[in-house]
């Protein structure tokens, strides 16, 4: 894979990451892989090495999908005992344990929405700002499975993604309106909590979430908004927050009268210490259980 | 050709702006006309008069229909459905996508064509990481070549068909076997010529997976609107009738212009759209450009420039019916790739008229010659079709740049090899018929 082809595997990803979230962008990527392999044609000695490099990119993209590269580790242990095999059965068991991984993320997800809508009360004024599946799914199942009547404010981000939030809503009948998240202070009076999806949790304590997270979360402690963090175990990371190769971009602009460099970065680094409720696929994750993991 | 000195030199320049886009085409035409009116070399009444209405009513039922058609979301569909069948292979991309630009084609016009396949393409070529300029310029010479096939394919097709007379029935039986072998061999040839590129990409674990995620973002990007299945059952059920009417015209004595502008106002009407926001969608621009045209050869007729023109410059060419048939082919295929191919069948087709008054050539065959001269010659330079200029331009937008010389050295060879095969077919015809 060289370096243009790295580059674009890179915006993939980053795409996928803002559109879809950390959590869909994981199922996704292994169906892709279930189809890559399938539709592969090469010797026997080469597949490993075609895998290895490409699971050497997909672990180093920017921002890291933390989630993704975990399922990938667990494959690639499952498959040792697979890449001396033919190449058929090779092929077959790679594509058979893929589709595991999916079925145990999704299985994961979903354990996880089990448990989230449990925070969802009658009355509630709630903010979405994240591209979550696992935060529209707590909302969906809220509202259908526990009959509640809440509304949303959905902060606005990806120009794909929003609409897609406001549609499942509007479906639903769920009471929302959409606005730019930089609006958010006049509309604090009418929310009481936030929930938020999640790139990854690191062992440093630091969440890596979407671009403007960190903001609203301090405005939303200021005002006594409530916020709940939902995140699978996949979504914690070995890593340091700096290990999490967020992406970030250069560019020079050039108006009438100033020329200036403009840094943005993809993701924010928020503290953990700003969500007041974590819940994984077991449930609240409370402090004992932060602790040991963060070591 | 007395007082004709004028309106030649209105032409003349008219015709040097639209070429060089100096002005906006319709601004130049109708600029032409007003400088004939304000000199009384013609009067306002009569110059209406001289609007082809018939062309003017197709094009403007055609591009209804099509306004209405595009908004359903069908169009956006059918191309995410094909990026997804061709499973990022460069072969399939460059086959399948033809087959579509070209079925599309020519049953709708050529620029809404491109509009819709040229942002899917360069996205998913892009995202490969191959040079998406290739597929660009290939789908705009096949989108020319597509439209040759029917009446309502191309404007020129449009123009000979209204002011001639001719059917839909008698452009598809006659143009269809030249326009598919000139189809396939348009493919074999930007095959041939780029191998290294259409090479498969299934030996590649990461390329393979890249373009799944790429085929995920295409969908995700292009099918955000959800599609209107009301719209889309209401406005493809249209189109069937319109093209069923088209088929039907020696039975139902209906022009197509009538069946267009009929079928548009039925879509209109049972659609519930909002009609202003749909009539600001159409392009007026080229309605004009038309009618201006149409007023400035008709004032050349009037003064007896195209008669002179006929007789000093065709009919020189003597009465043997394979010169005259292959002059007027290549004549207009070498014409209409450097000057826009529509004023240019305008300015020809009472030309063509009198050539068939001195040697009748049977079966249309002139006007079929002219029909596959303008229509492939398009194909020569980047400004002999609308559809050219558009992709190249779509492209751009999209950081991919097409100067002129790149799109000649793909386009050229096609064409010259397009209209060998249209004079070799239209030699074949004219042997038959003699």
């Amino acid at each position: 894979m060289n370096q243009a082809e790295k580059e674009n595997l890179d915006g993939l990803f980053l795409y996928h990451g803002n559109v879809l979230g950390a959590a869909r962008t994981t199922s996704m990527a292994l169906n892709s892989l279930v189809n890559a392999f399938e539709q592969l044609e090469c010797e026997q000695d080469e597949i490993f090495e075609r895998y290895e490099e490409l699971a050497a990119a997909i672990k180093s993209t920017q921002p890291r999908i933390t989630p993704l590269s975990h399922m990938l580790e667990q494959f690639e242990e499952e498959m040792k005992p697979y890449w001396a095999k033919e190449i058929s059965e090779l092929k077959a068991q790679a594509q058979k344990i893929l589709k595991q991984k999916v079925k145990l993320y999704r299985s994961l997800a979903e354990r996880v929405v089990r448990h989230g809508i449990q925070f969802v009360e009658e009355g509630d004024g709630i903010i979405v700002h994240s591209a979550s599946s696992m935060v529209t799914n707590v909302l969906l199942q809220a509202k259908q499975v526990l009959l509640k009547d809440f509304s949303v404010i959905v902060l606005q981000l990806d120009p794909v993604r929003t609409p897609q939030v406001a549609l499942i809503l509007e479906e639903q009948e769920i009471p929302h309106i959409v606005i730019p998240a930089f609006n958010l202070c006049h509309y604090v009076e009418q929310a009481n909590k936030i929930l938020l999806g999640a790139v990854s949790v690191t062992r440093d304590l630091k969440v890596v979430a979407p671009v403007g997270t960190s903001t609203t979360l301090s405005l939303c402690r200021l005002n006594n908004i409530k916020s709940y963090l939902f995140a699978n175990s996949f979504h914690f990371s070995h890593g340091l927050a700096d290990a999490q190769r967020i992406y970030q971009a250069d560019e020079k602009i050039a108006s009438s009268r100033a020329t200036y460099q403009l840094t943005t970065h993809s993701h924010d680094l928020v503290d953990v210490d700003l969500i007041d409720t974590l819940v994984d696929e077991d449930g609240v994750v409370e402090n004992e259980r932060l602790w040991a993991f963060a070591g | 050709m007395e007082g004709a000195l004028l309106p030649i030199i209105v032409f003349v320049v008219v015709y040097v702006i639209i070429t060089f886009e100096i002005l906006n085409k319709a601004v130049a035409a109708m600029l032409g006309v007003m400088v004939l009116l304000a000199l009384h070399v013609t009067d306002e009444h009569h110059a209406v008069g001289l609007i082809d209405v018939e062309t003017i009513m197709l094009l403007l039922g055609m591009m209804s229909i099509v306004v209405i058609l595009r908004k359903s979301g069908i169009f956006t569909l059918l191309s995410v459905k094909i990026a997804e069948l061709t499973q990022g292979s460069p072969l399939k991309i460059l086959i399948l996508f033809s087959v579509v630009t070209a079925t599309m084609s020519a049953f709708l016009d050529n620029v809404t064509t491109v509009l819709i396949i040229i942002p899917i393409i360069v996205e998913l070529t892009s995202g490969m990481g191959l040079n998406p300029r290739l597929f660009v310029i290939s789908q705009a010479v096949i989108s020319n070549i597509g439209g040759t096939a029917t009446l309502i394919g191309d404007p020129p097709n449009i123009i000979i068909g209204s002011k001639v007379g001719l059917t839909f029935n008698q452009f598809a039986v006659n143009l269809f076997i030249p326009v598919v072998i000139s189809f396939g061999l348009a493919l074999v040839m930007i095959w041939a010529a780029n191998r290294e590129v259409f090479k498969p990409v299934n030996t590649s674990l990461s390329k393979l997976f890249s373009i799944q995620l790429l085929l995920e973002k295409i969908r995700l990007d292009f099918l955000n609107t959800p599609i209107d299945r009301t719209l889309l059952i209401k406005s493809l059920s249209c189109l069937a009738l319109a093209i069923f009417l088209f088929v039907t015209q020696t039975i139902t004595k209906l022009s197509p212009g009538v069946v267009a502008m009929l079928v548009a106002m039925i879509l209109f009407s049972i659609s519930k759209l909002d009609v202003e926001e749909m009539l600001e969608e159409i392009e007026w621009s080229t309605l004009l450009f038309f009618a201006g045209l149409f007023i400035l050869v008709g004032v050349l007729e009037d003064k007896g420039v195209i008669e002179w023109i006929a007789h000093n410059v065709f009919l020189r060419i003597g009465d043997d019916p394979y010169v005259i048939v292959l002059t007027v082919l290549w004549v207009s295929g070498i014409a209409s790739g450097f000057l826009d191919n529509i004023p240019f069948t305008i300015t020809m087709i009472p030309v063509v008229q009198l050539m068939m008054e001195t040697t009748p050539v049977p079966h249309n065959i002139l006007w079929w010659a002219l029909a596959l001269g303008a229509c492939l010659g398009g194909n020569l330079t980047i400004i002999g079709a609308s559809a050219n200029i558009v992709s190249i331009g779509m492209a751009k937008q999209a950081g991919v740049k097409i100067t002129f010389i790149d799109f000649m050295k793909t386009s050229a060879l096609i064409t010259l090899a397009t209209l060998c095969i249209a004079s070799a077919y239209l030699s074949l015809y004219l042997w038959l018929s003699l």
